[in-house]
């Protein structure tokens, strides 16, 4: 009874499971990164157009998942002698990709929580912590960490509609216009920006084998990045709407920024941003330790480890180093995008090198078999 | 050498009885001194001896007090000894037992035992032990009778509107109430021994066709497992049958009430009932169960749903609102609207201590004039209260060493963790506060959703009997949450609970 052996992930849960994964940090930064890159209020419609290319690759993904249902995608890759090669090479490049986002989270986490929380706490204490935390979250396995973005989601997605709601009040729809004044381009170089917000998709890869066959259908993540995208595109209009192309450019964390214009009636709480963040932590928490499992995943069965203690605190050890290598809060965002493009070529490379393999076994397998059956 | 002594006491586990059966001779003599020499010099065990049908020799022991003496005189001997047919003298051995077994006493329940470790055990719990000259097997007739506790309202678990009836001490009595609400011929009812010595009788209930059979049979090895002298309360045997030693949240739900018993018993649980106890124990457990009260189905449902938030927000309340107190006065000041932080500044100008050392004093005197008050006798007790409450409050205020609003924050926070329905998750949710507190203060908000956080960690992870412990929030099942923090009203609410698995998921059709 719900041990991990037999434990499997319904598409409601995976759905929830992939929003909580996308939904990371992300979402603060949007609307900076969108307008600083292309100087124009139409950053939306880029949100829109790449939430349609992240469903087109989710549903070409669980077409291909749905060649080998109960198996890995990379045990099904390791059959062949090339697809040996193949998903080693790939595996290490995912270990590389996930400990990088972890880091990448822990080290935002840290910045946020110094800005917002705790002005003179050093950020090594606030990383270390928000790391051990995951670290125990991944000891309760696959069960418990999709268990936990169920608890959490509900609560972020209820806090981020109403933290939109109560702005609504605040905006100048006027920012938001001209739409498309600067030509198409920038809505084109908008997309390749926005592709880290949508990353976390890659765990599909990594979870799908823990659905049952008849519930491999895109539809439901279909929904789920719909949903996303819908939030994102929200978030970018009040956003933008609220303080201004220059202004959101300027602002390290604009979102969170826009949340202090918030007035509640009867001022019974002020600076909502603390109150913000400090629910926003269960997001990121939920991300990290997706990320975090997967990769002791990948580590453990790679390289066929069986300590999964040692394994756990080496990858959390690591993860501590790396997120301390970016100096400045500039050179972060690089870094940010650096495992942006690693993440969404990795993913990409998966389905076609999965398209290819189904294909390559289906043309053996037919001429296999003797002709005139 | 630690080694070495633990696989000698292994060794020893088997009990000496066990290996050595003592020979039951048809002499009564040697009979009589065999009983003798196992109950031993005890005085309440009685003897009597007489003639059967003033012929037979024939001897009876009970044990004083717990044996109906009343029943023995007049069911028992009287028959034995008068009865008058003279075709007896040919009959021998079983023929003449089934005989008096089915001519002679006119008792209603009676087993006949070979050997003497079965007949001993009755007879050490009240039954009445028969031994005949010539016949080697002995007749036992069930005269327990029982001294008990008339049936009142628990004292835990008190209800408005609701029976008044709770369990008591015996076994029977409560199985007794049981069968009385659910006249269902299959809720089955099966007993057992617990306790290497105690011999404590117990009862394992459960709804057939309803309840998972692989969880009955999952709590009956768990029991069978246990190897203790003596298990006296629900309590004992909750820890030997739990999953997570360690958490400091009950996995086995606890009650003295019936009607919440047979509720639970209706959505496919198991429950343990131990003689002795007026606490049964049900498994398995989920989280929310800890906020719902049996009256919450017995009055409207606006009533119910509201009732429930209230206890929702108590619990929150009762855990995090010191720990809140403590972060906004010491890190986030700017949370707090201007005027109010001008007061609590105001009010906090000539205490001493840091915001945590001050609620930490607070909350540990609550804690002990809590402790105080139950352990007291009743009408200290609430003097106790009074006492505690005003006189310590005021004067910590008066004296300086406390902000009044930090007395305003743990009468609340005192208050709000006695609302909850049950008393031991309300104690688990005020010893966790003192953790969240700690975290309040080295880390602020911060330290306060890690330690929510850790908390749900611990909670995904915890099982009851196989069941998830926060179903239905994760796995989600919708078709409960009618009955989660709302309480809908009842024709909506379809389906028994989800965990645990059941047979017969409908409960309306």
């Amino acid at each position: 009874m719900g041990t991990e052996d037999n434990y499997q992930i319904a598409p409601l849960e995976m759905a929830i499971v992939l929003m909580s994964v996308i939904i990371g940090v992300g979402i603060l930064t949007i609307p900076r990164g969108l307008t600083a890159a292309i100087d124009s209020p139409d950053g939306w419609i880029s949100i829109a157009i790449s939430g349609i290319i992240f469903m087109i690759l989710i549903y070409l993904y669980v077409r291909l998942q749905q060649q080998y249902p109960g198996q890995s995608f990379f045990s099904y890759l390791e059959q062949g002698k090339l697809g040996k090669w193949m998903a080693n090479l790939m595996l290490i490049s995912f270990i590389v990709y996930f400990i990088s986002l972890l880091a990448f989270e822990a080290r935002v986490l840290a910045f946020v929580v110094k800005m917002y929380l705790l002005d003179r706490t050093p950020s090594e204490v606030l990383a270390a912590i928000i790391l051990l935390t995951t670290t125990y979250a991944v000891t309760k396995g696959v069960q418990g960490v999709v268990h936990l973005s169920l608890m959490f989601l509900p609560i972020t997605i209820f806090l981020v509609v109403i933290l939109l709601i109560a702005n609504l009040p605040n905006i100048e729809i006027e920012r938001m216009l001209p739409v498309m004044g600067d030509g198409v381009m920038p809505v084109i170089q908008g997309v390749s920006e926005i592709s880290l917000s949508f990353l976390g998709i890659e765990i599909l890869i990594f979870w799908m084998m823990y659905m049952k066959k008849p519930d491999l259908r895109a539809f439901p993540l279909n929904i789920a990045i719909g949903f996303i995208t819908l939030i994102y595109i929200a978030t970018f209009i009040i956003v933008v709407s609220l303080l201004g192309v220059e202004g959101t450019q300027t602002i390290t964390f604009p979102t969170v920024e826009s949340v202090k214009e918030i007035e509640v009636p009867g001022a019974f709480f002020e600076r909502l941003e603390s109150l913000m963040i400090t629910i926003w932590l269960m997001t990121i928490f939920n991300t990290m330790a997706i990320a975090e499992l997967i990769t002791l995943q990948i580590v453990t069965s790679t390289f066929r480890l069986t300590n999964k203690g040692l394994v756990l605190a080496i990858i959390t050890f690591i993860t501590f180093i790396i997120a301390f290598i970016p100096v400045s809060i500039a050179e972060l965002f690089t870094f940010a995008d650096w495992i942006g493009w690693l993440g969404v070529s990795l993913f990409c490379t998966s389905i076609m090198v999965g398209y290819l393999t189904v294909w390559f076994r289906k043309q053996k397998r037919n001429s296999q078999m003797p002709r005139g059956m | 050498m630690y080694k070495k002594l633990l696989k000698k006491l292994n060794a020893d586990k088997v009990r000496k009885s066990n290996n050595v059966e003592l020979e039951v001779s048809p002499v009564l003599d040697d009979m009589i001194t065999s009983i003798k020499n196992i109950v031993g010099e005890s005085d309440d065990v009685v003897q009597r001896d007489f003639l059967i049908g003033r012929k037979i020799k024939a001897s009876l022991f009970y044990i004083d007090g717990l044996a109906d003496e009343n029943g023995i005189e007049s069911k028992v001997i009287k028959p034995l000894i008068y009865f008058s047919n003279d075709g007896v003298e040919n009959l021998e051995g079983d023929a003449f037992l089934d005989f008096l077994e089915q001519q002679v006493t006119n008792f209603i329940e009676l087993s006949v035992e070979t050997t003497y470790d079965d007949a001993i055990l009755p007879l050490m719990s009240g039954e009445t032990l028969l031994v005949i000259d010539g016949i080697p097997k002995f007749i036992l007739f069930e005269t327990r009778q029982f001294n008990q506790r008339s049936i009142e309202e628990p004292e835990s678990e008190i209800v408005v509107r609701g029976p008044r009836d709770g369990f008591n001490e015996v076994l029977h009595t409560n199985v007794m109430l049981l069968r009385r609400r659910i006249r269902d011929p299959n809720l089955t009812v099966q007993f057992g021994h617990l306790g290497r010595r105690s011999k404590r009788d117990f009862a394992l209930v459960y709804l057939k066709g309803v309840t998972n059979e692989e969880l009955v049979e999952e709590m009956r090895y768990r029991i069978a497992c246990i190897d203790i002298d003596d298990v006296a309360e629900t309590g004992d045997l909750e820890q030997f049958v739990e999953d997570n030693v360690l958490s400091p949240f009950p996995q086995l739900l606890r009650t003295e009430r019936p009607d919440k018993t047979s509720a639970q018993l209706l959505n496919g649980k198991v429950v343990v009932i131990i003689d002795g106890t007026p606490f049964v124990m049900i498994a398995p457990l989920t989280f929310e169960e800890y906020f719902k009260s049996p009256e919450d189905n017995y009055d409207r449902w606006q009533i119910g749903t509201f009732v429930r938030i209230l206890r929702y927000v108590g619990a929150f309340i009762a855990m995090f609102l010191p720990a809140l107190y403590i972060a906004m006065v010491s890190y986030h000041q700017g949370m707090i609207p201007t005027t109010l932080a001008l007061s609590i500044a105001g009010s906090r100008e000539g205490v001493p201590f840091p915001a945590f050392i001050e609620a930490l004093l607070m909350e540990f005197t609550i804690e002990l004039l809590r402790e105080a008050g139950v352990r007291l006798p009743r009408p200290v007790g609430q003097t106790i209260g009074i006492v505690g409450g005003l006189v310590i409050g005021d004067a910590a205020v008066r004296a300086g060493i406390v902000s009044p609003i930090m007395v305003i924050v743990v009468a609340l926070t005192a208050i709000a963790s006695f609302a909850l329905p049950a008393y031991n998750i309300s104690i688990t949710f005020r010893m966790l506060r003192f953790g969240v507190m700690i975290a309040a203060a080295l880390f602020g908000l911060f330290g306060i959703v890690i330690s929510y956080i850790l908390i749900n960690i611990h909670l995904v992870g915890l099982r009851s009997f196989g069941s998830y412990y926060t179903s239905p929030f994760a796995p989600y099942e919708f078709s409960n949450w009618l009955d989660l923090v709302l309480r809908a009203p009842i024709s909506l609410q379809k389906t028994r609970k989800a965990e645990p698995s059941k047979l017969d998921t409908k409960r309306q059709v």
